[in-house]
């Protein structure tokens, strides 16, 4: 359902954002509003324990725009960056990064994923692996369950606000899948 | 929108010149070089679409650069 004012659809939106991150972090997200444009971020990016080994590091930007829609507002997300790294030798370093930017790359509109990584074919890490849309709640998820980031809140409660994040994306997406592929 | 009895991660909202910093962050990080640099470079164009997205993060730092956009060249010139 639409929401009645600009406010509440960016209030709203920002919401679902910030409770997800939650799941794994206390840290204040960085906002900037620009007009009808807003980016929320972490820059730089923010620790994440773990349930063993080294933390991990998590960089975040999401923007989005709120426009009007049927008999009401909507905040529409126009680009992400969802970004996984590690501290070597003080410096932080890329693991994965999974990024959507059309309006910023005319000749690359699907949403891909980067995976650092030195094979026979070379450095991958300038590749984009085409993906589905991913919501930041997949993100979390994929922190989680493969690389043992440690939730700050029970196990039923933020599987609880994942799952039920996810579904109201999932909901209110105007598009899922890239469509064509490439 | 219902709201739940966690806490939930706060926002700070900041000025140009607080995204600005955030810029200078990112662009040190992933580029190795200032914001302001790398603003300098992207207004000129030197960075083509292709280019942009050759080295990975740079298409993130072209995003941020609308929302750190310095508007008050155009009031200086008056």
């Amino acid at each position: 359902m639409p929401a009645k004012n600009a406010n509440e659809a960016d209030n709203d939106f920002a919401y679902f954002f910030r409770e997800s991150l939650s799941v794994v972090t206390n840290s204040y997200l960085t906002g900037r509003r620009e007009g009808n444009k807003r980016v929320l971020l972490y820059e730089p990016p923010v620790k994440l324990e773990r349930k063993g080994g080294d933390p991990l590091y998590m960089g975040v930007t999401q923007t989005y725009l709120i426009s009007k829609a049927n008999a009401g507002f909507k905040a529409t997300t126009t680009s992400y960056s969802y970004e996984l790294l590690v501290k070597k030798d003080r410096n932080l370093e890329t693991l994965v990064e999974f990024h959507w930017h059309p309006e910023l790359t005319a000749n690359l509109k699907w949403p891909h994923v980067h995976i650092k990584g030195n094979t026979a074919e070379g450095e991958l890490g300038r590749k984009h692996f085409p993906t589905a849309r991913l919501a930041v709640e997949d993100f979390l998820r994929f922190l989680i369950r493969d690389f043992d980031v440690k939730p700050q809140l029970p196990y039923a409660t933020w599987k609880e606000i994942l799952t039920r994040n996810k579904r109201e994306f999932a909901v209110n997406a105007s598009w899922l899948y890239w469509k064509p592929l490439i | 929108m219902p709201k739940t009895q966690n806490r939930v991660v706060g926002i700070k909202w900041v000025s140009k010149a607080g995204l600005k910093k955030a810029l200078d962050s990112r662009a040190r990080r992933v580029l190795g070089v200032s914001g302001v640099d790398f603003e300098r470079r992207y207004s000129k164009g030197a960075l083509g679409s292709r280019s942009l997205d050759g080295k990975t993060g740079t298409v993130e730092l072209a995003a941020l650069c609308f929302f750190a956009k310095d508007q008050s060249a155009s009031k200086k010139r008056k």
